[in-house]
């Protein structure tokens, strides 16, 4: 009691009024000792808090360093880590198989793995903030939804864009259709009068749709066609291969320096809609500009490796948790809490079953759930 | 003081009145707010904005704001708020909507210092951080600056909402009943603070209010609206009637002369 009384002297909330004419309050304020005392503390404890969260972002990056190496290392070819070391510093050197394993197989799927995962975790960390829920991800919204119908036209009818090369087809069609519902759910947000709300239920309704087109197009697929797609949809990183890591990794450099710039717009959108337009944020545009970007990081992802639900829903919850909802740190912690999932999962798909590997989308919710029920459960202490 | 001179740097440039010439407002085709026009209201006034549940006081406040499409003109002195850019207007107005802020995963200090530095103020954070620490403080609350914004209560909440508003050192303040979550005490404590802050910075203060006792004993003029239209305005003590307040809110009420020669409401029935 007499501790709070020494912290804040005179500072009940009228009473600087007569001693203060003019309204400099925040130097007459400083210039009490006692005040500049606190403020420091006050400074002090702020800055560890953001040393906190640097921390847990570079133990996070770590974490991924040691997670892709584990990746790397592991599979049904048994090489050993001299093996391995061998076939990346010399590669001319080893036989053609090894080669290939290594160079063609295992970096391009650990590397894609990871890069998946940050696309969705960053994608679904602003969706839940633009749309004002916890529940948004590319997944609950349809992006990934419109990608299988997509795939499953090329696969099954053979549907393809013209110019592009056969390797690319399903792919391609997985991203057109995946860009499109993006961008139906950006009309809807431009909408005069649509809320978040609006947007979150239309997304729902896209979910649905481009789940019953792709049960019409099983439903007249022949049974070759038919087993493809239905892998497809359970996401697989065995569609990895270089230009595809080189595609994602390019559109992360452009998009996420974009979306950091937008951090401080996110954070205040967080705070509510009304408010963040009271402090000079164009609501509406900071938000078709996060969807755009949202789309283009997701539609790549999903359309390289098919279905991956999870990872875009948990990673930024697991984000909050760590670091709070200061977009400079959550939204990057939402990117690497996805890459290091996405990681982990692709050692547990090598390794849950002896020389299987079991598609990476079913994998992403088996481990993923366990872990963020873990964190999301935990007591806050 | 050496802070003397610099004192002047935090006052407004010239102390502008406001004033709305024919503004209205329309949700799709229907028009809820009618020909409105109000002021001047001159610098280091509160005027309460006081009506029945519906008439509009809430979006007038979010029109004034620049938050709805509104037709009409809005003028701060010189400047036509109507016609800025969203971030530009932000510079002179701050509101505070009606909804406590939610509960976000963020410190009570960081709430605030994103209020000061979103939208483009160029303002360090060490600044951002002594002035809304001492906002805080000053509200009463400083001991929480570094308290999770889930553990505050209502009332708690909405005092970090006003501080938001407040650390962005508007000359237009807007607050959309800033005392609903609060106590009989920090009601009080917050209409002292909010006129004191309004008089010592002459600021143009717009208030909803649903308390007419708070708005004879806080503000200097009173805006009267029902069904959208204005129903009067002018110094509190000659709005608020009983004549007037039969026709917006249809009750009986008096004006007596109560303790330390205050004006105050009292309310007899319902007509």
């Amino acid at each position: 009691m007499a501790r709070d009384h020494a912290a804040q002297p005179a500072l009940d909330m009228a009473g600087s009024d007569s001693s203060c004419s003019a309204s400099d309050d925040l130097s007459a304020y400083r210039a009490d000792p006692r005040i500049a005392e606190r403020l420091a503390r006050v400074r002090s404890a702020y800055a560890g808090l953001v040393r906190r969260r640097w921390i847990v972002l570079a133990i996070l990056a770590v974490l991924i360093v040691a997670s892709v190496t584990l990746d790397f290392s592991l599979g049904p070819a048994r090489l050993t880590p001299l093996q391995l070391a061998r076939t990346l510093l010399n590669p001319g050197a080893v036989p053609l198989p090894q080669h290939v394993i290594v160079w063609q197989i295992r970096l391009p799927y650990a590397l894609m793995a990871v890069l998946v995962g940050l696309a969705l975790g960053i994608s679904g960390g602003e969706m839940q903030t633009i749309l004002d829920n916890p529940l948004a991800s590319p997944f609950t919204l349809g992006v990934s939804a419109a990608a299988a119908f997509g795939a499953s036209l090329a696969i099954v009818l053979n549907w393809r864009l013209p110019f592009v090369p056969q390797e690319w087809i399903v792919s391609a069609d997985a991203f057109g259709f995946a860009i499109a519902s993006a961008v139906m759910l950006e009309l809807v947000a431009r909408l005069r009068g649509s809320s978040t709300a609006t947007v979150v239920l239309f997304g729902i309704a896209l979910v649905f749709t481009f789940h019953a087109l792709v049960s019409l197009v099983q439903f007249v697929a022949d049974e070759d066609s038919l087993q493809d797609l239905v892998f497809w949809t359970m996401g697989s990183l065995t569609r990895a291969d270089w230009p595809k890591v080189g595609v994602l990794a390019c559109a992360s450099l452009v998009i996420t320096p974009l979306s950091l710039r937008a951090a401080p717009a996110l954070t205040a959108l967080r705070l509510g809609e009304d408010r963040a337009a009271s402090f000079g944020v164009d609501v509406r545009r900071a938000r078709i500009a996060s969807l755009l970007r949202i789309s283009v990081l997701a539609s790549l992802a999903v359309s390289f490796v098919g279905t991956i639900g999870f990872v875009g829903l948990i990673a930024p919850h697991i984000a909050r948790r760590l670091v709070g909802e200061d977009h400079r740190y959550y939204l990057p912690a939402a990117a690497l809490v996805g890459g290091l999932v996405m990681s982990l999962s692709s050692i547990a798909a090598k390794n849950i079953v002896p020389n299987v590997v079991v598609p990476v989308g079913i994998v992403t919710a088996l481990v993923g759930i366990p872990f963020f029920l873990a964190i999301v459960l935990r007591v806050r202490s | 003081m050496t802070g003397y001179s610099r004192a002047h740097t935090h006052m407004p440039d010239t102390l502008s009145s406001l004033r709305v010439e024919h503004l209205a407002v329309s949700f799709g085709r229907q028009e809820v707010l009618h020909d409105i026009s109000l002021g001047p209201l001159p610098a280091g006034t509160t005027t309460a904005l006081l009506g029945p549940n519906g008439s509009g006081k809430s979006t007038l406040l979010r029109a004034l704001a620049g938050l709805l499409p509104a037709r009409g003109a809005i003028w701060l002195g010189e400047h036509g708020l109507d016609r800025m850019a969203s971030r530009e207007r932000a510079r002179f107005c701050a509101y505070l909507p009606q909804t406590l802020p939610p509960t976000v995963a963020m410190e009570v200090l960081e709430a605030v210092m994103v209020a000061r530095q979103a939208g483009g103020a160029r303002v360090d954070t060490a600044t951002a951080l002594a002035e809304s620490l001492a906002l805080l403080d000053r509200l009463g609350i400083g001991e929480l600056a570094l308290r999770q914004m889930n553990a505050l209560s209502g009332g708690q909440r909405q005092l970090v909402g006003l501080a938001q508003a407040l650390v962005r050192r508007p000359q237009v303040l807007l607050l959309d009943e800033p005392l609903s979550a609060l106590d009989l005490h920090h009601q009080v404590a917050v209409m002292d603070f909010v006129q004191g802050e309004t008089r010592r910075r002459g600021l143009v203060t717009v208030i909803v209010l649903h308390d007419l006792n708070v708005a004879l004993q806080h503000a200097d003029h009173a805006v009267v609206l029902c069904e959208g239209r204005l129903l009067g305005e002018g110094p509190s003590l000659a709005i608020v009637t009983p004549d007037m307040l039969r026709k917006a809110y249809d009750v009986r009420a008096r004006i007596e002369q109560c303790s330390r020669g205050r004006p105050c409401v009292i309310v007899d029935g319902i007509v």
